[in-house]
């Protein structure tokens, strides 16, 4: 009698230590761990003596509607506890797996009390096929269900947890009123609607995935469209130059009707004052904002230079480039043109004296950039120390950085931000060449 | 004081920096020498005979020899005199940047422009003139900070490895680091056991340093970010606007 109490209880252990097992194997599916030991350890702590300690207390009356809860909220907090992401994630993920988990119990308990009332009885049988079931389950989803390339409004995710919610009421509902009911058929009916609802919380995850794709859709044609207009304009400052070519040419031809009439009369002091002041006037001089003879970053940095002049800022540059570098045009394109438009949206609402400076240097192989520029107000920053936009219209903006940050990844690059001096915002950027 | 060499095929232009360069050491109260050279072959075989620059006012384009080929020259022999481009050049050749220049100064250069470069490139170079004292066998020894290229720990003992020679000592590279955070010189701790010298790094990439003794030492995944922003911000330290 005893050894088989001492059984009982190692294999509720075991059954126990597999739930954690499962725990993590479902929720590393869609999360990241803490790097917080402290924290990891509370969790793990927490989940294992949950999930020990409420087999020992299955003997003590606790009320079905009583073990859901606390279901719920252990998982709940271990999972806001262990793993990293937003909060409304989290409770999505936790409440579909007490939904997921809770159905394929119920499931197997129905199936059981169907066709063997003997086997039903057995706790420890029908805990443990039903683990596996749901082992089949999470294993089928991981490889069904990729992580998803962003992360979903709280708003959506508030959405999906009513349905997984929901499905846990449905099915007490559908349980209790079997257990009552006299109907011959009504656990067949019971089964079946348990059935339909454990398929509707495994297709949460689809649909989570599509919202998700969604999403990153429209961001990325948010960016397209940006690196769309970035090229356009490229292109309007190439016409202008060759405009400025053109006017050049027509100038000289006029200049040398000048210096020959003069050299015929043979005044060369005359030459002299003339050609002076044709290289003083005429568009003989390079531009001062750029000119290192790379045409991507030249014509960027004079567009935005006129612009920010435009608004009354200062804009001074220092560039350290040869012609050529061995990064996309269109990624430098994007890179700056990104947060040069940023630094002047910050800069013109600026107190006193407005500045934006670019630094960019080519060293070592690698492209480093610097923009800084002065600004009014706070930045706003999310949980994740990640910046925030600071304009209303939030679904539309502040992609700038994070696309930045995207392209800086195409080079094993990063983008730092230094806030340290109050009213001055600094980001560099650091390109790798290879 | 500073041994500076100005390299310009055009002598009268070079005679100007020469006089312009000690004014500006004599206000700042350095003390300089300034040889003058007329072509980067001259300068080169100066070098070769043994003479010690601090900086280099190098043109790039000169008849006999260009300053990019006299450059990576003189780079065999030394890895650390600053090198200061002078030209006329709008767009600096691809082949300049791979020898680590200084600055680049466009002509005509003003006097604020001068001053300000000579004094980033006076603080660079003092900051590195001071030497690492360590105690090994009970005797107190030091050597000149620049000339270390980087340390390495193997336990409790570090080496410290120069471009001559290698010394060992016992301590802890942590300590190191921060003892080293008081000298201007930067070092990049790139992993658990590496601390290098940035001046004596020849290239970077995310995930390795190439120092310029052809050692090769990985950045550990944990400290890439860090590395890569102190890179950016210690470049942007040298600048020197225009």
């Amino acid at each position: 009698m005893s050894a088989d109490k001492w059984a009982a209880g190692g294999i509720n252990i075991i059954l126990g230590l597999f739930t954690v097992f499962l725990f993590f194997l479902y929720f590393k599916t869609f999360f990241t761990m803490k790097k917080k030991s402290l924290q990891v350890l509370l969790g793990v702590v927490l989940l294992v003596v949950w999930q020990i300690g409420i087999l020992d207390i299955i003997g003590a009356p606790l009320t079905p509607i009583y073990n859901i809860g606390v279901t719920l909220v252990c998982t709940l907090v271990v999972a806001v506890n262990i793993f990293e992401g937003k909060f409304w994630k989290k409770c999505l993920f936790s409440v579909t797996f007490d939904a997921i988990w809770m159905l394929s119990e119920m499931l197997i308990n129905n199936m059981l009390m169907l066709y063997s009332e003997r086997l039903a009885n057995s706790q420890l049988f029908g805990s443990f096929i039903s683990k596996l079931l749901l082992f089949i389950v999470i294993v089928a989803l991981r490889k069904a269900i990729t992580a998803a390339p962003m992360e979903i409004p709280d708003f959506h995710n508030i959405l999906l947890v009513f349905i997984s919610a929901g499905s846990i009421y449905i099915m007490g509902t559908v349980f209790m009123l079997a257990y009552r009911s006299e109907w011959e058929y009504a656990e067949s009916f019971s089964l079946i609607s348990v059935a339909v609802l454990l398929l509707i919380n495994v297709l949460i995850f689809y649909i989570y995935r599509k919202l998700a794709d969604d999403l990153y859709i429209r961001q990325m044609n948010l960016v397209y469209e940006q690196q769309l207009e970035l090229s356009e304009r490229h292109q309007k400052e190439i016409e202008l130059s060759m405009q400025q070519m053109r006017d050049v040419r027509h100038n000289m031809r006029n200049d040398f009707v000048s210096i020959l009439a003069y050299a015929e009369k043979g005044e060369c002091g005359k030459i002299i004052d003339f050609v002076n002041d044709v290289m003083e006037n005429g568009n003989l001089k390079p531009s001062e904002a750029a000119n290192t003879g790379n045409t991507v970053i030249d014509s960027l940095v004079r567009y935005w230079n006129m612009t920010a002049e435009k608004e009354g800022i200062e804009f001074r540059s220092d560039l350290f480039i040869p012609a050529e570098i061995p990064f996309k045009g269109a990624d430098i394109s994007l890179i700056l043109g990104n947060l040069l438009e940023n630094a002047i949206e910050g800069a013109r609402n600026a107190d006193g004296r407005k500045y934006i400076r670019l630094r960019i240097k080519y060293d070592k192989r690698n492209l480093l950039i610097t923009v800084e520029n002065n600004y009014k107000g706070e930045l706003l920053k999310t949980k994740g120390k990640k910046l925030r936009t600071t304009k209303t219209d939030v679904a539309n903006h502040g992609i700038g950085l994070s696309s930045v940050n995207r392209t800086a990844e195409k080079y094993q690059g990063i983008v730092s931000v230094d806030d340290s001096v109050a009213a001055r915002f600094l980001i560099r950027v650091t390109l790798y060449g290879r | 004081m500073l041994n500076i060499a100005v390299c310009d095929d055009d002598t009268r232009f070079a005679e100007n920096m020469k006089t312009q360069i000690q004014n500006i050491a004599k206000q700042n109260f350095v003390d300089a020498e300034i040889d003058v050279f007329w072509n980067g072959e001259s300068l080169v075989n100066a070098v070769i005979d043994g003479a010690s620059f601090d900086m280099i006012y190098l043109d790039i384009e000169m008849g006999k020899e260009d300053g990019i080929s006299a450059a990576k020259r003189i780079r065999k022999y030394d890895k650390t005199v600053l090198i200061i481009y002078v030209t006329c050049h709008e767009n600096y050749m691809r082949d300049s940047f791979s020898v680590r220049p200084f600055q680049f100064l466009i002509k005509p250069v003003s006097p604020a422009q001068m001053e300000e470069c000579f004094r980033a490139a006076y603080e660079d170079i003092i900051s590195s003139d001071s030497y690492f004292r360590y105690k090994y066998q009970r005797i107190n020894r030091k050597v000149l900070i620049r000339d270390i290229l980087y340390f390495e720990s193997n336990r409790r003992k570090i080496r410290g490895i120069t471009e001559k020679e290698v010394f060992e000592f016992y301590g802890k590279l942590n300590e190191i680091e921060e003892r080293l955070k008081a000298v201007p010189a930067s070092f990049l701790r790139v992993h658990q056991s590496f601390l290098v010298n940035y001046k004596h790094v020849e290239g970077i990439s995310y995930d390795f340093v190439l120092m310029d003794n052809g050692k090769k030492i990985s950045i550990s995944a944990d400290r890439r970010k860090l590395i890569s922003e102190q890179y950016c911000e210690m470049e942007d330290t040298v600048y020197v606007g225009r």
